[in-house]
């Protein structure tokens, strides 16, 4: 086990290192820099435009540029996030805790959901249950993420009007309520994007969740345990689930990419300023110390959770160990 | 073998469905500019005809220039669906390629590609999708179909390298090279063949994976350009109005949702089909 977290650990700084190398090579080869949109096409003097470029050092060969970034990032500077008119820790510092609030939520109650239909489908094998819950999932496996938001924000939020369709919390002198009531509204504006997430990873955990188990209630073990008088429910709960966790949890750490992918445009749609909007208007706008920061603090959340998922579906099956 | 596969997936009702669909939806983008009822730019009455409910006259409804929205869902499909088979065939092909060189050559090839591979694993992919074309500008449908294909052949490499790898050590292999067939030879003759129904179902599931990315790419206004039609973009063109105008979000979303849940069925059946040919003869 111990060998399994230590190459793991090495791995994921690999693949951030690669990562994070390859973005910025690319935005090298990109046009245009953070002044591009505020400077160029004005009537501001060549000179002006190359004194600013110079304060912030984009006049620098891209190879000492690099250099330097690592240097400060040791230093733990990020840098001015220009198109925000502040710095990158403090525009991250804002959009990591959101993310990571939608996405946990989704994951924590997607993850919930998930595992309950499976065992449910197992339970009611071929019969109504499983049947319903099966063309639901398929449909929830089918239907991207956004598009779900947006059906979801259409008649729950814009002709309903039962959940808010935008942002974080309601206008108006919100600061000035009660703490536990700016709470319940922020969850209140939560509900839609982390609902859809939710949903989107209850069905691909359910369906594998359902597959795991049919697979493990072949197993001799299973049928010892019924022969003994063990009830129905108590041998999927208490057998075979435990069993059946591990492809689940694999799957979710193999999914992660995607859920943060999906997310992005989730909070796209609903507005949510998390680091995936974030990310998306930095793009937009250049703004590459913005760009590089926020790639870094993605890629190292997701790889995180992928070696977290990796290493969790080894601690529930430790058979596989032997086999890396 | 493809005939008793094929003769598997013919007693299979799910499967029977998911062709069914997956062919109309084909059909129907290669005859498009044939059976729309409109030219999907065209504009009729861009103020009597505004955001037009679902008529007669006019099946799906109207967007906001008037334009017929069953007509852009017509020859939509020709982009989204265009775009989509031409960045699975790229996929698989690279994948193919790639997943073999790794397997038949090994050694630092191998190391190479299983890295590459782990890397780009780990990254989203919409969004090193999205961080492209943002970067570098809006793409023809041409290069946006070279640019999903070619970061969509991870996990057909994957698959691909370690069936062959697997094939590798069966006799049928070891007899082949004791009657002095080349490495390319075996390649090309056996192993290729053995690994085609793995990136067949890999193929199709590409298929599920890029259609949504298509959508999106069009729906955030960085993949396939107004005013040529896609699905994604008829979506985008509609979320402006999504308290009138129903029709605009309701059908682009039944259509991609249904193209991408029959190719998953599909997926899953054929993968059945060639499992019970390998193991129940």
């Amino acid at each position: 086990m111990k060998r399994l977290v230590v190459a793991r650990l090495l791995q994921a700084a690999a693949v951030i290192a690669v990562v994070v190398t390859s973005v910025f090579v690319l935005l090298q080869f990109a046009p245009g820099d953070p002044f591009a949109a505020s400077l160029e096409g004005t009537d501001i003097p060549p000179g002006v435009r190359a004194e600013w470029r110079a304060r912030y050092g984009f006049d620098l060969p891209p190879g000492e540029r690099f250099v330097r970034w690592i240097g400060a990032l040791a230093h733990g500077q990020l840098g001015y996030a220009a198109s925000q008119r502040r710095t990158v820790a403090s525009v991250l510092a804002d959009a990591l805790p959101r993310t990571l609030l939608l996405v946990g939520v989704a994951l924590i109650l997607g993850f919930t959901f998930g595992v309950l239909a499976g065992l449910l489908q197992v339970r009611h094998h071929r019969r109504w249950p499983d049947r319903l819950l099966g063309a639901l999932t398929l449909g929830g496996v089918a239907m991207p993420e956004f598009l779900l938001g947006l059906l979801a924000m259409t008649w729950l939020g814009a002709r309903w009007r039962l959940f808010p369709v935008a942002g974080l919390a309601s206008e108006g002198d919100v600061n000035a309520w009660p703490l536990w009531e700016r709470a319940l509204d922020h969850l209140w504006h939560l509900a839609l994007p982390a609902g859809v997430l939710a949903l989107s990873v209850a069905a691909r955990v359910a369906r594998h969740q359902r597959a795991a188990l049919l697979g493990v209630m072949q197993e001799d073990y299973i049928r010892t345990a019924r022969a003994k008088g063990v009830g129905a429910w108590d041998v999927l709960r208490r057998h075979a689930l435990p069993n059946a966790m591990a492809p689940v949890i694999a799957l979710l750490g193999l999914a992660m990419p995607s859920l943060v992918g999906g997310a992005v445009l989730i909070e796209k749609i609903f507005g949510w300023p998390g680091m995936g909007l974030t990310l998306f208007d930095a793009l937009l706008a250049r703004d590459y110390p913005l760009i590089l920061a926020a790639t870094l603090l993605s890629t190292v959340v997701v790889v995180a959770a992928r070696a977290l998922a990796d290493l969790l579906a080894a601690a529930f099956d430790p058979r596989g160990l032997r086999a890396t | 073998m493809a005939s008793r596969t094929w003769q598997r997936l013919r007693d299979d009702r799910a499967a029977r469905v998911a062709i069914v669909i997956l062919g109309c939806t084909v059909a129907v983008a290669l005859l498009s500019p044939w059976i729309a009822p409109f030219d999907p730019t065209f504009q009729p009455d861009p103020v009597g005809l505004r955001l037009a409910a679902p008529s007669w006259r006019h099946p799906l409804g109207t967007d906001v220039f008037s334009r017929d929205v069953l007509s852009r869902l017509l020859v939509g499909a020709r982009l989204s669906l265009g775009v989509a088979v031409g960045a699975m065939l790229l996929s698989a092909t690279l994948g193919t390629a790639l997943g073999a060189l790794a397997a038949v050559v090994g050694g630092w090839v191998d190391w190479l590609v299983s890295a590459l591979v782990d890397i780009l694993l780990a990254v989203p992919r919409l969004l090193l999708v999205v961080a492209l074309v943002a970067t570098f500008g809006a793409l023809s449908p041409v290069w946006l179909a070279l640019l999903l294909g070619g970061t969509g052949w991870l996990t057909t490499a994957r698959i691909v390298r370690a069936e062959m790898r697997d094939q590798q050590q069966r006799e049928y292999i070891l007899a082949a090279r004791a009657l002095g067939a080349s490495r390319w030879r075996i390649t090309w003759r056996h192993l290729l063949p053995a690994v085609a129904p793995q990136v067949t179902v890999a193929a199709v599931l590409a298929l599920a994976a890029v259609v949504p990315l298509e959508a999106a790419l069009s729906f955030v206004g960085l993949g396939v350009q107004a005013p040529l039609p896609s699905w994604g973009n008829i979506l985008l063109d509609g979320s402006d109005y999504l308290t009138t105008a129903w029709w605009l979000v309701v059908f682009p979303v039944a259509v991609i949702t249904g193209t991408i849940g029959a190719a998953l069925v599909l997926a899953d059946r054929l993968r059945t089909a060639i499992a019970g040919q390998e193991y129940g003869r």
